[in-house]
């Protein structure tokens, strides 16, 4: 047994108050003159045993409430080991007292006095054995060691994510957490153990001695690809098993922000596993995020592969996220394009020299506090290859890092299409639907030829990047031809219509056997499955497809390995079929690929016409669907162009000249000083990085290798939107922390030893008891009794 | 009305005939539509000759009329002969609050009884209980009488034992009359085997056999009917110097109920004799006393 507050218990002194008052109150009683005394006379024995018991009864509990009071404020604690046995004890003490209780009662209502002794005996015993067994065991039993200045181990763990770059009056965050630490780490008593980790460490372990660790919280800088809360408590909690000292500990210094916690209110794991309950944490509070700041979103290209020679637009959305003052901001975005310097960039004298950035455009907007706006920037009309640029505000904030966005667009040359019909209106329709740019008199991404199926022997299939043939007939020459230019890597776009006979000598490249099929009135429609796909990705949400009925098509069995695009509504006949013919195992390098319509696209010759009303009045989607048909077998669509900073990128080398040669190149990273080279990789293949690490543009370079790409921090991670401070009791249990915002606050309690039980709460209730009895049974017993006694 | 005839505004007032003249005039005022009637010489009925009746009282004027001999009967006109019995224990001149005790509260009760009986015209003496009868004035009903009354009140002071058992059997053989006895006292047993209820009943049984009419003003102090005693408390008998010590507030219950115990014995006892029991206390006014007196004047005739 131990005292948290051990002088507090010489209040038990105070046990001489109500000795005294029984002493005093053992003089003579008031003497009173009283003629009926005839009437009291019977009841006089009875009361005065009532009276010399109702004193010690008086007496027992004054003295027990006060002993008890100065237990209670002393704060005693025991070994857990030993709460069986003072259970025991205090049933034992329970005991007594009730017999004690009984033999009050027997002597009050004169009962016999032998059960009187009996009872007398027995309640003695039991008090005398409670009382010498909790002496005896709190003497012999283990005792409760407590020392502040024991040595703990203690995990410094520093939320140095992007937000810990705001800057306020008392500097950058960062820099404040580290003063804070390094206060923290002098008042730890020596030969403490620490370990300092941040958002970025994936392995922890003790520094040496203290000048170790304050050389390590020195070095820390703010991580934009920090690794998620959850799993670096996890780390500090195993670097804390690691430790055999009894007192662990772990510092958290954090802003608390919604980006950095709310994916761990979120998991299923919530309550982090400190089962044994060792570990105290205390979790730093920086406050709020006070200053202004302003921001710009991802950038949003109009087009990432614009055709040559054609200005392409990008949108931004500006912010204005100031916290502590009420104005609006006149924020100028400006739009920089990298320029294309040969050699650039370059290793020079152990530095990177990046192409310099040149501003292209500039546009100012009015924000009001906690809104935004969207701004439209101009990319001017670029050469063919990969190109870079940056968006960023031209001013200071509290918030660096949201303040530029990085993009990249890859102008390409125009590609060749060869439109197959025999009705020329049908072309011309496709053709327009793919040339819609260079009808508005800019670049055109698509060069288009328009022939008949008679004319397509004649003509060198192997130039032309995508082939649309638009209901062939059943021919064995076209069917060959069509074969031969899949096979060598050919795109193709088909669509079936009233021509087609499919019949047993039908070509391989069509090998399916279908039935034509008549949809009952008013008609299916068009109802898209792989909605990931992009032909597909602007057609998913809120497309009336029903109002484009189609009353007949080609009920095909697709093949194992079709992929199904779109299938008609309320069937699983497929519409829009995607097959892969060929592949790079063979020796025909690349794969041909062809997306089959089973219905006629589009339906206006004569014999087509009662097929469908997809190219209808407000043919929209009809319009889409073909353009980014088309787009997708042109290879023009470029998916996952940027990187976000934190997660895994791939990135598809393509050297120049295509060749399988193994790639000789660079990697440039931005805000690094040496280029990491690229090994093992050949043309076609994947750069696959495991993190990005930080925003920027990153430029691979290399023979015939000239590309890149860009990567932005989420916008969520730069945020300033804090968590309801009272959510961490959900992380952390009730008890388990503790939550400061000055160091003056720290708490070094002991957790080793929290094999002790706290005493505190049963003895105020025990207090509380043994006054309340006390007012019952003194019954203004030392009141008022010479007020009105008169002699 | 209560207020001017309470103990507390009537022990300002020094002299025991201003007193007695306070208090009946307060009571009359207040009793002013009360129905006072048969004190008069008046006719009340006929009635048939008997043999034995009185020829005088034959009513001539009747016997012409109706040839048949009635006898008038009149209202009585008799004068009450009241006795005032007052106890002189030592017990009497107890009082806890320091105001009036039993005793000064009995004899201002005596002197305003007398006052309103020598205001009626009718005799009033005056006998003191202790160890024997000690008859102090016979019953007059002269105007001077109520001085000699009054002055022997004064001179009256509580001490010693009372054996009232034997006192009442004495004045039930003095008195030869018709008589109404005003007994004044706490009846409070004088030691554990004399003056216990059952004897005094006795006793009082013995007065009426002799005719007379008793009035039983049973006077006790305030704090023997309220006990307010507080803790631990050593009570010394006033008559045998006897002492107890109790724990007053736990027994204060049983003390009260004792004590109407006690009442009620007394009660019944006067109920089957048909004697008037009125417990009083010292702290209730006057006119309580002085109603049951006239309740009683009223009944006898």
């Amino acid at each position: 047994m131990n005292f948290l507050n051990a002088t507090l218990i010489f209040g038990g002194i105070g046990v001489a108050i109500p000795i005294v008052i029984h002493l005093l109150s053992r003089r003579r009683p008031q003497r009173v003159i009283f003629p009926s005394i005839g009437l009291l006379k019977p009841k006089a024995s009875l009361s005065q045993s009532r009276v010399r018991i109702k004193k010690w009864w008086l007496l027992a509990l004054r003295i027990a409430a006060l002993i008890f009071l100065a237990l209670a404020l002393a704060q005693p604690i025991i070994q857990t080991s030993l709460t069986s046995t003072s259970i025991l004890i205090s049933l034992l003490v329970l005991c007594g007292l009730s017999m004690l209780l009984l033999a009050s009662l027997s002597v009050l209502r004169q009962m016999d006095r032998k059960l009187i002794l009996g009872l007398t005996a027995t309640a003695c015993i039991l008090l005398l054995g409670g009382i010498v067994w909790g002496i005896v065991s709190l003497i012999a039993g283990p005792t409760v060691t407590l020392n502040q200045n024991n040595p703990r181990a203690v995990v410094i763990f520093i939320d140095n994510g992007p937000t810990s770059a705001w800057l306020d009056q008392q500097g950058e965050r960062l820099q404040q957490m580290k003063t804070h630490c390094e206060a923290f780490i002098q008042q730890l008593p020596a030969s403490s153990q620490i370990c300092v980790i941040d958002r970025a460490t994936k392995n922890a372990s003790f520094t040496i001695d203290q000048k170790n660790a304050l050389t390590r919280i020195r070095q820390l800088d703010v991580v934009q690809s920090a690794l998620p809360i959850n799993q670096q408590l996890k780390t500090a909690l195993q670097a804390l098993e690691t430790s055999k000292l009894d007192n662990h500990q772990i510092l958290l210094l954090s802003d608390l922000t919604k980006h950095t916690w709310e994916p761990l209110l979120q998991s299923d794991e919530i309550q982090l596993s400190n089962s044994s309950g060792k570990v105290k944490f205390t979790i730093f509070d920086l406050g709020d995020f006070r200053g202004p700041n302003w921001g710009i979103s991802l950038p949003r290209l109009a087009d990432p592969s614009p055709p040559v020679g054609t200005p392409s637009p990008v949108m931004v959305s500006v912010f204005n996220e100031t916290t502590d003052q009420s104005r609006d901001a006149s924020i100028t975005a400006e739009l920089d394009i990298f320029t294309d310097q040969p050699g650039f960039p370059m290793a020079r004298n152990g530095e990177v020299v990046f192409p310099k950035a040149e501003p292209v455009d500039r546009k100012s907007a009015q924000v009001k506090k906690g809104e935004q706006q969207e701004v439209l920037l101009n990319i001017p009309a670029l050469p063919v290859g990969k190109h870079h640029g940056r968006i960023r505000i031209i001013s200071d904030d509290a918030m660096p890092l949201d303040n530029t966005r990085y993009f990249s667009l890859n102008v390409l040359p125009p590609s060749n299409v060869l439109l197959v019909s025999n009705t020329p209106a049908a072309s011309k329709v496709v053709a327009n639907a793919i040339g819609v740019s260079s009808s508005l008199g800019t670049g055109s991404e698509y060069v288009t030829d328009l022939i008949s199926y008679q004319d397509l022997p004649i003509v060198r299939m192997s130039q032309y990047e995508v082939v649309v043939l638009i209901d062939p007939p059943s021919n064995r020459q076209v069917n060959g031809l069509c074969d031969a230019y899949l096979k060598n890597g050919g795109q193709m776009l088909v669509s079936l219509g009233s021509r087609i006979t499919m019949e047993s000598d039908n070509s391989p490249w069509l090998s399916t056997e279908a039935i034509r099929w008549r949809s009952p009135e008013p008609g299916t429609f068009l109802q898209p499955i792989d909605i990931q796909h992009p032909t597909l990705r602007t057609l998913t949400e809120n497309v009336p497809w029903g109002d484009h009925r189609i009353q007949q098509y080609w009920k095909l069995n697709p093949e194992t390995s079709d992929n199904i695009l779109i299938k008609y509504a309320g069937t699983d006949h497929p519409a829009v079929i995607e097959r892969s013919i060929g592949g790079p195992s063979k020796s025909t390098s690349a794969q041909g690929r062809m997306i089959l319509f089973t219905t006629p696209f589009p339906a206006i010759s004569n014999d087509n016409k009662s097929w469908n009303q997809l190219f209808g009045s407000n043919a929209w989607p009809a319009w889409l669907l073909c353009r980014q048909t088309i787009e997708y077998l042109s290879q023009r669509v470029t998916t996952g162009a940027d990187a976000v900073v934190g997660r895994s990128f791939a990135f598809q080398l393509q050297n120049e000249k295509k060749s399988n040669d193994d790639i000789q190149g660079f990697l440039f990273e931005p805000e690094l000083d040496n280029p990491t080279p690229i090994l093992g990789l050949k043309g076609g293949n994947y750069l696959r990085i495991r993190e990005v690490s930080t925003a920027g543009t990153y430029w691979i370079r290399g023979k015939e290798l000239k590309t890149g790409f860009s990567a932005n921090l989420a916008e969520n991670a730069t945020r300033s939107r804090r968590i309801d401070i009272s959510l961490l009791q959900e992380i952390f249990g009730t008890e388990e922390y503790d939550l400061i915002d000055n160091f003056e606050n720290i708490s070094f309690t002991e957790t080793a030893n929290k094999t002790y039980l706290p005493l505190h709460a049963p003895a105020i209730l025990l207090v509380s008891i043994f006054f309340i009895l006390e007012q019952i049974v003194g019954n203004r017993f030392y009141r008022g009794g010479s007020k009105s006694i008169d002699n | 009305m209560p207020n001017s005839l309470s103990p507390e505004s009537l022990q300002q007032i020094q002299r025991l005939d201003l007193k007695a003249r306070m208090v009946i005039r307060g009571f009359l005022q207040g009793l002013h539509s009360s129905p006072l009637h048969g004190f008069s010489v008046q006719f009340s009925e006929h009635r048939r000759y008997n043999r034995g009746d009185d020829p005088k009282l034959i009513d001539w004027l009747a016997y012409a009329k109706t040839d048949k001999y009635f006898v008038k009967r009149f209202e009585a006109e008799t004068n009450l002969t009241g006795y005032l019995v007052m106890d002189l224990s030592k017990s009497m001149g107890f009082t806890q609050n320091q105001s009036m005790t039993k005793f000064e509260y009995c004899t201002c009760l005596a002197a305003s009884l007398t006052y309103l009986m020598t205001m009626q015209q009718d005799p009033v003496g005056l006998l003191a209980c202790s160890d024997q009868v000690r008859g102090l004035l016979p019953a007059r009903s002269r105007r001077g009488h109520i001085g000699e009354v009054l002055g022997q009140l004064n001179q009256l002071e509580p001490s010693g034992a009372t054996d009232l058992p034997n006192c009442l059997t004495q004045i039930a053989a003095m008195l030869k009359h018709h008589s109404l006895v005003m007994l004044l006292t706490d009846l409070l047993p004088s030691s554990d085997n004399e003056g216990q209820p059952e004897e005094v009943i006795s006793a009082l049984s013995r007065l009426r056999h002799g005719g007379h009419d008793v009035i039983v003003f049973h006077v006790l102090d305030e704090a023997e009917v309220q006990f307010p005693y507080e803790g631990p408390v050593e009570f010394e008998d006033s008559e045998s110097g006897q002492t107890v010590t109790v724990d007053a507030s736990g027994l204060r219950e049983q003390y009260r109920q004792d004590l109407e115990d006690f009442r009620s014995k007394y009660r019944e006892g006067c109920d089957r004799l048909r004697i008037d029991y009125v417990p009083l206390d010292t702290s209730m006014p006057f006119d309580k006393a002085l109603t049951e007196y006239l309740i009683q004047r009223t009944n006898r005739f």
